[in-house]
């Protein structure tokens, strides 16, 4: 037997979640014990003996007992003063079929050189079914125009279609399995949210009314909301939960931290007007997109893996001569790509002006669907790692192709070994000490 | 202690520290049968010693009687046929891989059964709970690095524990 990885299968076995049945039995032999010291009038020693010598028989009926547990009301799980599980809200939402819900986001940034505010609000509908609709706006600022979004997610397909009526324009995103599995619950699905929480130090904040429906609240300022906690400023996540349905009310919650390039981010949500168990029809998740509309295609590699991030990253120097400074968002890379290829005067963007002089931009797009399929690889692997928290850094700022020996990019894959991609794009394992030698060597 | 305080006190431990206990005897059972069995004897340890459980080291008491628990449950499954069970395994498109890779973790869980209760502790904490090693020594009552030193013991010994494992089969 091979003992050398007995950390990762320690970690792989703290990763996993707790199965639904798993928590009703946990429930259910929960309950049976206490009844057991409730009811009877026996001495005590005999009564838990007798307990455990039934169970030993019971137990065997597991189906038996799944099926109790799901008549039986009582709480195994943690409550607050008043009486909610937080266990008990997610398995609630397990079961919804399709809700709608809308939220409203203003988002600041301190740039230093162009601060900005936005703000959006947005209706869905998700179903576990068909995948999701968001129809968003976001509101100018300075009072002029809005900008109309609609976003079609289906993972079935791995695909997810944004329209921009007032443009006339959309945008259909072919993604990789892991991204398409990541889009069945959204950043803003209670479903995950309520995980969070339950992954965070937590507070009850009591019982209250919203809307004329009687509430329990809950609360979190652990930092551990957000992935990166180095760079967190503030957290305050509040969740209020129907008394009698056991499903969410309204999320509000406020965040501030220090992005990428080190300017103070704070963004304020709040989820509201839910309306769950909804009846929906297939129809209402196929986009309609008019004739006259044009179109791009975005398309991801089918596997992302660290080779993807690679290749991602010679196409990078080889188009701008070095690394940039950031890892763009993955929503953004065709465009930034681009605009940092302008500047460059390297043979392969000179040959890329040239192929994609005079085209319109849905055709700029479409044109480059495929040859900037490594750099959307690496953007998405940058963020996913991110995304698991596994602790990724990336020096473009400082970092150029002919450092072999400096660290390009990191993340944590044990307790104390990373993965390191260096300058010169060979990469290794090496332990959390001599990464952080390595790190203290690069250049400030 | 009267019956009636005692069931109050044993209620309020069982709802405080419920969520702690599903997601750590899931984790170092991973089976549904030896999961029932460890949470039988965790709750019997509680209302045995509810006594005790009150305090700052409410929690450390817990741990305990969570692991032994653990451990016992173990045992029994142990004298019984000694082997994991195969037949509750969700098998996918990949058997053999699957089952290679339960069976792994079957034996690492089954190993740490076997650890002493300051190296179960350690583990538990560091890799089933996923806590920092401030949140360690904290609970330990000891320094960082301590509890540093607490979690490579309880690596090695589970590595000797899988080792006799391994040349017992």
């Amino acid at each position: 037997m091979n003992t050398d990885n007995i950390e990762e299968i320690l970690k792989t076995i703290g990763a996993e979640d707790v199965p639904a049945d798993v928590h009703k039995i946990a429930q259910e032999t929960s309950n049976n014990f206490s009844r057991s010291l409730e009811t009877s009038t026996q001495p005590k020693q005999h009564i838990v003996l007798e307990y455990i010598m039934k169970s030993r028989i019971t137990k065997l009926a597991a189906a038996a007992v799944v099926i109790i547990a799901c008549v039986i009301g009582l709480s195994l799980w943690r409550t607050t003063g008043s009486g909610i599980a937080l266990a008990e809200v997610l398995a609630r939402i397990e079961k919804v079929k399709a809700f709608r819900s809308q939220w409203n986001a203003k988002t600041t940034g301190e740039d230093p050189n162009k601060p900005y505010s936005l703000e959006t609000r947005s209706t869905d509908l998700i179903s576990q079914v068909y995948g999701s609709v968001y129809k968003s706006k976001q509101l100018d600022p300075n009072g002029g125009e809005s900008t109309d979004n609609e976003y079609y997610r289906s993972p079935d397909k791995k695909t997810m279609i944004i329209i921009w009526p007032k443009q006339k324009k959309y945008r259909r995103t072919e993604f990789d399995d892991v991204f398409a599995e990541e889009m069945r619950r959204t950043e803003n699905d209670p479903h995950r949210l309520v995980k969070k929480i339950l992954k965070c130090k937590y507070e009850s904040l009591g019982r209250s009314t919203i809307d004329g429906i009687e509430v329990e609240g809950f609360r979190t300022t652990d930092p551990n909301w957000v992935g990166n906690s180095k760079n967190i400023l503030e957290v305050d996540v509040k969740m209020w939960v129907d008394v009698k349905t056991r499903l969410p009310v309204r999320f509000d919650f406020t965040t501030a931290y220090f992005d990428q390039m080190g300017d103070k981010m704070s963004m304020h949500l709040v989820i509201h007007d839910f309306q769950w168990d909804v009846v929906v029809a297939a129809a209402e998740f196929e986009p309609v997109i008019p004739d006259d509309y044009t179109g791009m295609v975005v398309k991801y590699p089918a596997h992302i893996t660290e080779e993807t991030a690679i290749q991602g990253l010679k196409l990078l120097v080889e188009l701008l001569g070095k690394y940039p400074e950031i890892i763009t968002n993955i929503n953004d890379v065709d465009e930034t790509v681009l605009r940092l290829a302008e500047k460059s005067e390297t043979p392969a963007a000179m040959r890329l002006k040239e192929e994609i002089k005079g085209l319109t931009d849905e055709e700029i797009s479409n044109k480059l669907v495929d040859f900037l399929m490594p750099i959307r690889g690496l953007a998405w692997f940058y963020r996913k790692l991110g995304l698991d928290k596994k602790d990724p850094a990336y020096y473009g700022k400082t970092v150029t192709p002919k450092d072999a020996d400096k660290v390009l990019m990191r993340w944590k894959v044990s307790n104390n070994e990373y993965r390191v991609i260096y300058g010169d794009l060979h990469a290794e394992t090496v332990t959390k000490e001599k990464l952080a030698e390595l790190e203290k060597a690069l250049p400030k | 202690m009267r019956h009636s305080e005692r069931l109050q006190l044993f209620e309020k431990i069982r709802a405080g520290y419920s969520v702690f206990l599903l997601s750590v005897l899931w984790k170092l059972t991973g089976d549904k049968e030896l999961f029932a069995e460890a949470m039988q004897y965790t709750l019997l340890g509680i209302w045995q010693h509810v006594g005790k459980l009150h305090g700052k080291k409410a929690g450390a008491y817990i741990y305990r009687i969570a692991l032994s628990a653990n451990s016992r449950a173990w045992r029994d499954r142990i004298g019984r046929n000694g082997q994991f069970a195969r037949s509750r395994i969700d098998i996918g498109k990949d058997p053999s891989e699957k089952i290679g890779r339960l069976e792994l973790a079957a034996k690492v869980r089954r190993a740490i059964s076997q650890l002493s209760d300051k190296q179960g502790r350690a583990i538990v904490m560091r890799y089933l709970e996923q806590q920092d090693y401030q949140a360690i020594a904290g609970n330990l009552r000891c320094t960082q690095a301590g509890a540093r030193s607490h979690v490579s013991k309880a690596i090695a010994a589970l590595k000797d524990k899988l080792a006799v494992l391994a040349q017992q089969e």
